[in-house]
């Protein structure tokens, strides 16, 4: 049979290399990770069966009963290899402090959280990267000023207390908007998390858009710039010139807050009540509850890596001198 | 401040003038810096109990902020917080640099084996839970403030590694690091005598941003209890435990509080003006 | 027990506030405190009631989680043989009446007419599996140890059920309430649902007058009541409880007036919320117990010298009056006042109380003490507090500063209350807070967990042994009380607990919701009827 091979870019299969290392380095990654937290919550303070039991009385037989229940006793890498076992098979085990399958468990609270990281990194995006670059092609502008001035404050004050400011002034002064728990429903639950997003996304909209400003502040004083104004480049093609290199730096830093999202939901979430995945995350550790902490640290791992992939594959496609060093050789 | 001089350009012309807001913030800093000398003389009035006085409201007879539940002096305890609010924050900005510029440089300018296992070392460190780590370590080290810090440098590393890779990355195809190769420089003289001067604008900016970040990020754990011990003089933990006393002395909570945020602004500021300063004066 | 869920803890970090906006609320004035007693009871239905708690339950069914708030939700839909109400008398449950043949044996006669909230019948042999389910510590390890001296439990009847102990035990007769270990479920919705009792999956099924329609852990939780109960109807129709963690999140909630009830109203933000105008505060002793407690294993605490010293550097009267304003009262012992009700009227169980040697603040025979000790130059030592009671950390450093005085270095660390707890009794930790929270009010709990057989401090007294027993085998409270006072003076002059203080909780109602009495009890058992709309 003859089948006619559409001529490829020389790139792809240097691309496709790369890509499988980076996903053979993923699973590297999570193995040594599941590993890393499994030996991390076994040495950490606490006890579960005080924790199971309580500020109670309890008799050495009751204490043995439990600890033969969980398998405590077994040596840690035998618990480890039984988790592992079984999580590669897709068994995550039972929640010990929900007393519930942990996939359920973590089911049940992925899309709160989910929804408001996609929220507020929507909202930091959308908002800071136009009015970062805004800023930068006229430095010291009114625009330029105050939107410097409020990513200042954006930036210095703790998360949590952007969001009881929030809170005050909606409970307060304002209050067409929920303070606090989720919503029922898509429109309800996006309406509960008007707040909770904005609070969210004030620390990262500072942050992405002073990046933002300065790599397009830098590209704009950079050389190949005064030659492109000196040969009488419009300003506009100038500008989306500094842009595209500009792009690079911004890519990495919004990956980078991206993540950042991921630990900043805990105490948002705690703020406004949420049932997310933060929260559960916080009592779970506590509670050396391993199967939660296991499976949500291994989701939260691979989100990550995924996205630093995602994040390094945006580098080459942004970045034509990138992509020849990195796939030419 | 001789590099005003040197300023030119478009970008320039607003250095020319330093903003009333940079001095500020240049004030405030020395402010603290004057608190932190003066530490040693207060830190023993600063945790001083007179539990049968209790709590005094701002503008009590010999103390002018009023004291805590244990009858404390709020000013004295505020002053001798200074030195956990600053010291540790530039230790951990400092040292995650330092860990930054090292392992960025050499993954993004040698790439192959050495880049692939940083690039996943740092995708390993970003990845795992701060929560449970800092439970861990308070744990198994016992919680302290030079414990966090150490802590907090580990964590702050990965997203240095990252930037610093970045900014050479995007100058290893420019021209002049072909010229320097073509004169077969050593690596090494390429990377610390050319490139980096040319990242160094992205590292000062990064690494000020780095210490407002700390600050915050310190005296959250601080009041979290993974930080200084109870009843120590630590913004953090003087919020913490003066929010529970905020309708009989609101100073206990919003003197450090602000204090926080102002000396967080003011190191930002700061750290702009010397990313512009400093990026003019190597366009040179 | 878990008072609060480990979320509080970021939760007392989070409501560090913008402290500007919390001035402002708080200069507005006071509005007046009603109490329940001004109320007038309009008799109107009253369509829902928030209930707003400061943690999340993980689970719906006390065995497996044991929290006080987990007693305060299980007791709207649940209930166990007998009841306890507001004055901490026993009351009739789904067992009308009951009788005691002997020491060891207690009959009893179930309700004719009580039905679960499916509509189906409660039988002898759904009584008999709840206790077996309780009775088992991997199923219910949050309760099983107060049914550990439970021989057998039979259905000898249609309607009756035999309980035999295996030792005579005064304090059974409330084990078998909500307040106790007993929370009577249908034993083939329990097979049903094998291993998620009590998840937002399976639910739960009760005979109280509630039943729970949803269940989200860290959110909410919902009632419904239902026309299967025995008793009177209740006014209220549904009921939502609501999880919120952050104290100023749930203070900002009940000022838009969103809130109906709030349990466990931190004591240092009485104020504030007493300032609002649209709720009031009511306290109630909590039957808490606070007090130092020492582990005689463990140098240099196995010296009572050492122990001594410390027992006289705790300014107990101070820390009551300005740490915890006064919301708590001095403890002379580990009983509280309320447990011995059944026997003494306050007054007097405060005299007998008072009677037990005490050890007031006084650093110059600590200062003697220590000087005869091992130590006379002091030590260094470790002390951890949880985080959820910031007055045990500041009642802390108050010691530590007295202690400083006479040559002993207390190092007060915070930890989360999941890691507080294992450090109770680990072998490691000389000397530490005992906090604990009884819900049954007997007055032997306290001490037979802190003194008995096993006891975290390593204490083994024969005579204190001995007493424990025979009060356990007397039925005469003011016997048995005799008996427990006994065996606390040995205690105290042994120095092993140090009574610190009895606490006091607080809640908060809506100023139109009334309810007929707040107590110690008032919220073991089936609660919300008492609820009614005031003026």
């Amino acid at each position: 049979m003859t089948v006619t091979i559409p001529a490829r870019p020389p790139w792809i299969a240097p691309l496709v290399r790369m890509i499988l290392l980076r996903v053979a380095g993923m699973v590297a990654i999570l193995l040594i990770i599941s590993m890393l937290v499994f030996g991390l919550l076994y040495l950490a303070p606490g006890d579960l069966v005080k924790n199971l039991i309580g500020n109670r009385p309890a008799s050495p037989e009751v204490i043995a009963a439990i600890r033969a229940q969980y398998h405590l006793d077994d040596p840690l890498s035998l618990q480890y290899w039984r988790w592992l076992t079984r999580a590669l098979i897709g068994d995550f085990g039972q929640s010990i402090r929900m007393q519930a399958p942990v996939i359920d468990v973590i089911a049940s609270r992925t899309g709160v959280t989910l929804a408001l990281c996609a929220l507020a990194f929507a909202l930091a995006v959308v908002v800071a990267v136009p009015l970062g670059v805004l800023s930068a092609v006229r430095p010291d502008g009114w625009l330029d000023r105050s939107v410097t001035a409020v990513s200042l404050v954006g930036l210095s004050a703790p998360s949590f207390a952007i969001g009881l400011l929030l809170l005050y002034a909606f409970a307060y002064y304002l209050p067409i908007f929920p303070v606090y728990g989720g919503g029922v429903g898509p429109i309800d639950t996006l309406y509960h998390l008007v707040l909770p997003s904005i609070a969210l996304a004030l620390g990262l909209g500072a942050i992405l858009m002073r990046l933002t400003r300065t790599t397009v502040l830098r590209e704009l004083d950079a050389d190949y710039i005064l030659f492109a104004r000196a040969r009488g480049m419009r300003e506009s093609r100038v500008n989306r010139l500094a842009l595209r290199n500009a792009a690079i730096p911004i890519t990495t830093s919004a990956g980078l807050v991206l993540t950042y999202l991921i630990g900043g939901t805990i105490l948002v979430e705690t703020i406004f009540a949420l049932p997310g995945l933060g929260t559960l995350l916080d009592s779970s550790v506590l509670y050396k509850d391993i199967g939660v902490v296991q499976a949500l640290t291994l989701m939260v791992a691979l989100l990550i890596a995924v996205i630093t992939l995602v994040v390094d594959l945006s580098y080459l496609l942004l970045d034509p001198r990138v992509r020849a060093k990195e796939l030419g050789r | 401040m001789t590099n005003l001089s040197l300023l030119g350009g478009r970008a320039a012309a607003a250095g020319r003038r330093i903003p009333g807001s940079l001095v500020v913030s240049f004030v405030l800093i020395a402010l603290c810096l004057v608190a932190i000398a003066l530490t040693p003389f207060v830190s023993a009035g600063a945790t001083a109990q007179n539990i049968l006085d209790g709590l005094l409201p701002p503008g009590s007879p010999g103390h002018i902020l009023g004291t805590d539940e244990l009858g404390r002096d709020i000013l004295l305890l505020t002053i001798a917080g200074t030195g956990s609010a600053l010291v540790g924050p530039a230790c951990i900005a400092l040292g995650s640099m330092l860990i930054g510029i090292l392992f960025g440089s050499l993954g993004a300018y040698h790439r192959g084996p050495l880049d692939f296992v940083i690039g996943r070392a740092t995708d390993l460190l970003l990845a795992l839970p701060v929560m449970l780590l800092a439970i861990v370590v308070a744990g198994i080290f016992g919680s302290g403030y030079w414990i966090t810090v150490l802590l907090l440098v580990f964590l702050f590393s990965p997203s240095d590694v990252r930037i610093v890779r970045a900014g050479v990355l995007e100058q290893a195809p420019r021209p002049y690091v072909e010229a320097a190769q073509m004169l077969s420089l050593s690596r090494w003289r390429i990377m610390f005598r050319h490139i980096l001067p040319n990242v160094l604008p992205l590292i000062i900016t990064n690494l000020l941003l780095n210490i407002a970040i700390a600050l915050v990020t310190l005296s959250s754990l601080s009041f979290l209890g993974l930080g200084v011990a109870p009843g120590a003089a630590d913004w953090g933990r003087q919020i913490s435990d003066g929010r529970s006393i905020m309708l009989d002395n609101p100073a206990a909570v919003i003197v450090p509080a602000i204090l926080i945020i102002a000396v967080a602004c003011s190191i930002n500021l700061i750290g702009d003006w010397l990313g512009k300063v400093i990026s003019q004066r190597s366009d040179r | 027990m878990n008072s609060t869920s480990a979320t509080r803890r970021w939760a007392s970090a989070i409501a560090l506030a913008s402290g500007a906006a919390l001035v402002l609320s708080a200069c507005s004035a006071a509005g007046p405190t009603a109490t329940s007693a001004q109320l007038t009871d309009t008799g109107a239905a009253i369509a829902n009631v928030t209930v707003a708690l400061p943690g999340s339950l993980s689970n719906l069914y006390p065995g497996t989680e044991a929290g006080i708030l987990n007693y305060y939700i299980a007791s709207i839909s649940q209930e166990g043989l007998v009841s306890v109400d507001a004055n901490g008398k026993i009351q009739p449950g789904l067992a009308k009446s009951w009788k005691q043949p002997d020491p060891l044996t207690y009959v009893y006669t179930l309700r004719s007419d009580a039905k679960f909230q499916d509509g189906n019948p409660v039988t002898a042999a759904d009584v008999v599996f709840s206790i077996e389910q309780a009775e088992d510590a991997t199923v219910s390890p949050g309760v099983s140890f107060s049914l550990a001296g439970v021989a057998s439990a039979t259905a000898t009847g249609e309607h009756e059920v035999t309980v035999k102990l295996t030792a005579p035990d005064a304090a059974f007769i409330t084990t078998l309430s909500t307040a106790g270990a007993l929370f009577v479920t249908e034993k083939s919705f329990w097979e049903a649902n094998k291993g998620k009792v009590g998840t937002s999956a399976a639910l739960i099924m009760g005979t109280g007058p509630y039943k729970v329609t949803s269940f989200s852990p860290d959110s909410s939780v919902t009632l419904e009541r239902v026309n299967t109960w025995w008793g009177t109807l209740p006014k209220t129709k549904t009921i939502t409880v609501k999880f919120i963690p952050d104290e100023n999140t749930r203070f900002l909630a009940a000022k838009k007036g969103e809130i109906d009830v709030a349990f466990n109203v931190p004591l240092a933000e009485t104020r504030q919320w007493e300032a609002l105008k649209n709720m009031r505060v009511e306290y109630a002793n909590d039957l808490s117990y606070v007090g130092l407690n020492f582990d005689t294993r463990i140098a240099p605490f196995d010296d009572p010298k050492v122990r001594e010293a410390i027992a006289y550097s705790v300014d107990k009267a101070a820390t009551v009056k300005s740490l915890l304003r006064g919301h708590g009262e001095v403890a002379t012992a580990m009983m509280t006042p309320e447990s011995l009700s059944k026997a003494y009227s306050t007054t007097e169980a405060h005299a007998k109380l008072a009677a037990i040697p005490q050890y007031t603040f006084d650093l110059k025979k600590a200062k003697a003490a220590i000087a005869a000790s091992t130590h006379p130059s002091g030590f260094t030592a470790e002390f951890v507090y949880p985080a959820t009671g910031p007055q045990l950390g500041t009642a802390a450093q108050a010691l530590a500063a007295n202690l400083a005085k006479i040559g002993i270095t207390l190092n007060v660390k915070e930890v989360p209350i999941e890691q507080w707890l294992a450090t109770i009794g680990d072998g490691k930790h000389g000397v530490g807070y005992m906090w604990y929270f009884s819900t049954t009010g007997d007055p032997a709990e306290v001490p037979t967990y802190l003194l008995g057989a096993g006891n975290i401090s390593g204490y083994s007294n024969a005579k204190v042994t001995s007493l424990l027993t025979q009060a356990s085998a007397t039925q005469d409270p003011a016997a048995r009380v005799a008996l427990l006072i006994k065996a606390e003076t040995q205690q105290a002059k042994d120095v092993i607990n140090v009574p610190l203080w009895w606490g006091q909780s607080a809640t908060a109602f809506s100023s139109t919701l009334g309810i007929k009495k707040v107590s110690a009890f008032a919220f073991l058992s089936s609660w919300p009827t008492t609820l009614y709309r005031g003026k």
